[in-house]
């Protein structure tokens, strides 16, 4: 960690509060300091500026609340509880439970979760609460049915473990089935893009550095008024990446920036705006305050690819993003955000007018966030069987203008049912099997080109065999060729190869 | 102009759609067609004027297919909708835009009635009627 961090050159946090106070403060939204300090130049801006205010308002799934509801009479040790039938996680002291954003409840499932008793709570909305206990002599009772509002308890915090992506992958499908991902609805074939985060107005981007974003940090959160309390679950600021763990008291927030919300076949969410205030203390600060949205870029990811390592198509700039079109598999596909620029911009709005009427004040972090923090996948003890692992290296490829002789008889000599075909660079161009051969014998068709099958549905050699067997199964088919990135056919998969797990010791 | 074309077991298994198109040059978008054996429904978009209607009702007609103008649309609760585009760039035949940070449209006439921006709602503020 730079002990030069936080350095307060221009300004300190006691002198920008007493121009808070007195109602003199130079307050701009990020998007206005990125224009000014276009017009005037860095130096100055940074001179002129005291805050900049950031917003973003979007999925945050990693988010809930902690409840206390206070003791019943007799009193009850909960051990599993539900609040409109959503489950929260009573493994705390009696009457504590976390409720998570993602939780389904049992009787509406994704369509009404955490998140949405969480904004129904917000509202005034009284929800039904249950609970069950096992009875000990301290805690006698066993279950309990009652109704409950913000008002009636003692404690309901939010308190979000990761928040405030500093920025995030857009996603595109590859494939050509729709995907419902978290990334929201992907169309076959490229047919679109999405993205999440506000680019320029997003508030850890916007102190990439974390110079003045630490534990301690006050924030905009939810309408109301909320903390940084820690570095985010998968912090991860080297790759830019970045996340925050905030807190705030529900009481004080409002449903118009806490919003329950579901993606559809993925799960329910909490929408949540956050605002954090960028007091621009030295150059540094100010410089990346003032990126744009065409200077901020983040990976167009393939989300047609089921596994951790989904490959990036390529860099893409916010800019780019919000522009609406987004060039991928070599036509413009229609991009569009999850994540909110309109209600994005209305916090950081709002954030500026309470600090410039002297009702939000700033300040300095008492302890800075880790600006490193190695970012680890998961530790599996099974060893995941991937298509490399069982694909067949030595297969035989043909051309389209090769006869269906010649075809057949590279699969008799083969012995394989599945004769991929190839242009002059090895590049996929279609498949024929044993079966399209015997129907084209059948029909007397003569040309391979007319027979092989074009839409074929094709593998990579990083995909985890699970994946494979459940299109195998899916499209009912045999067998798929393994492509590389660029099309061309490196091996084949067929269900014989499957086969070779469950006998076992004969994968290679 | 959108139309529910019923067709019953005497000419399901007729080209109805393609002689009316022959007959009044029409460029027809079939949105959607449910055919079996004995019957079937399809949803066609006709660009016409009122003033045509009448002979291509009276074609489809003569031939045994109930006609009905279908009215639909899809609404927008502007309480609920957040102004975030995942229903934009979704829509396949590009009828939704966005037209500023808080400025949704829908194109109703494009509309396909494919439902997938009802569904990619993540605030459920898109409903079809």
């Amino acid at each position: 960690m730079s002990a030069l961090r936080g350095k307060e050159e221009l300004r300190t946090y006691e002198e920008i509060n007493e121009r808070i106070r007195a109602g003199d403060a130079v307050v701009m939204r990020a998007d206005e300091f990125v224009e000014f300090a276009k017009s005037v130049g860095i130096e100055k801006a940074a001179k002129e500026v005291d805050v900049v205010t950031t917003g973003t308002f979007g999925a945050m799934c990693s988010s809930g609340a902690f409840l206390n509801f206070g003791h019943a009479d007799p009193p009850i040790k909960m051990r599993r509880c539900w609040l409109n039938e959503v489950p929260a996680y009573a493994g705390l002291a009696a009457v504590d439970v976390y409720l998570g954003a993602t939780s389904p409840s049992e009787d509406r499932g994704i369509e009404y979760g955490g998140g949405h008793v969480i904004e129904d709570l917000v509202k005034g909305k009284e929800v039904h609460l249950r609970a069950e206990g096992y009875g000990t002599d301290c805690y006698p009772r066993r279950s309990i049915d009652t109704y409950v509002g913000l008002g009636d308890i003692n404690q309901a915090i939010l308190v979000n473990p990761r928040n405030a992506y500093e920025r995030y992958n857009a996603a595109t499908n590859s494939t050509d089935e729709i995907l419902f991902t978290y990334m929201g609805t992907l169309l076959p074939d490229f047919g679109n893009v999405t993205y999440s985060g506000s680019g320029q107005l997003s508030p850890l981007y916007k102190d990439y550095g974390l110079e003045t974003i630490g534990i301690g940090t006050r924030i905009f959160l939810g309408g109301g008024v909320g903390y940084v309390i820690g570095e985010g679950t998968q912090h991860n600021p080297e790759r830019r990446l970045g996340t925050l763990m905030v807190r705030g008291d529900l009481r004080g927030m409002s449903p118009r920036y806490l919003r329950g919300a579901t993606y559809y076949r993925y799960g329910s969410t909490l929408y949540v705006g956050i605002g954090i205030p960028i007091p621009i203390i030295n150059e540094k600060v100010a410089k990346s305050a003032s990126l744009s949205d065409d200077e901020i870029l983040t990976d167009l990811v393939d989300y047609g690819v089921p596994s951790r390592n989904r490959p990036t198509i390529r860099k893409v700039s916010y800019a780019e993003l919000r522009s609406g079109k987004v060039e991928v598999g070599g036509k413009e596909a229609p991009a569009s955000s999850l994540s909110s620029y309109g209600y994005a911009l209305e916090i950081a709005e709002e954030l500026k007018l309470r600090i410039e009427k002297g009702g939000f004040l700033l300040s300095r972090p008492i302890e800075p966030i880790p600006e490193e923090r190695p970012f680890k996948p998961m530790k599996q003890i099974e060893a995941i069987p991937r298509v490399r692992d069982l694909m067949r290296r030595d297969f035989k490829t043909a051309k389209a203008i090769q006869s269906l002789e010649e075809a057949a008889r590279m699969m008799v000599e083969g012995g394989v049912d599945h004769l991929p075909i190839v242009d002059g660079s090895g590049r996929l161009e279609g498949i024929v099997t044993s079966w399209d051969i015997a129907k084209a014998l059948a029909k007397g068709e003569r040309d391979l080109g007319k027979v092989m099958t074009r839409d074929v549905k094709t593998a990579v050699e990083d995909e985890p065999i699970e994946a494979v067997a459940k299109r195998f199964s899916k499209f009912g088919i045999s067998g798929m060729p393994v492509i590389d990135s660029r099309r061309v056919v490196v091996g084949l998969i067929t269900t014989d190869d499957l086969a070779k797990l469950v006998k076992g010791g004969d994968s290679k | 102009m959108k139309l529910r074309l019923t067709y019953t077991p005497e000419n399901v298994g007729e080209p109805i759609l393609s002689k009316l198109i022959l007959a009044k040059g029409l460029e027809i978008n079939i949105i959607e067609a449910r055919i079996s054996g004995d019957r079937g429904t399809m949803i066609v978009d006709v660009p016409l004027r009122r003033d045509e209607l009448e002979g291509v009702l009276g074609f489809l007609k003569d031939r045994g297919v109930e006609v009905e103008e279908i009215a639909f649309a899809i609404e927008l609760d502007e309480g609920k909708c957040i102004y975030c585009g995942a229903c934009v760039s979704p829509c396949p035949v590009q009828a939704i835009r966005m037209e500023g940070p808080r400025d949704i449209r829908i194109d109703q006439d494009r509309c396909v009635r494919c439902l997938i921006c009802v569904n990619a709602c993540p605030m459920r503020a898109i409903r079809a009627v």
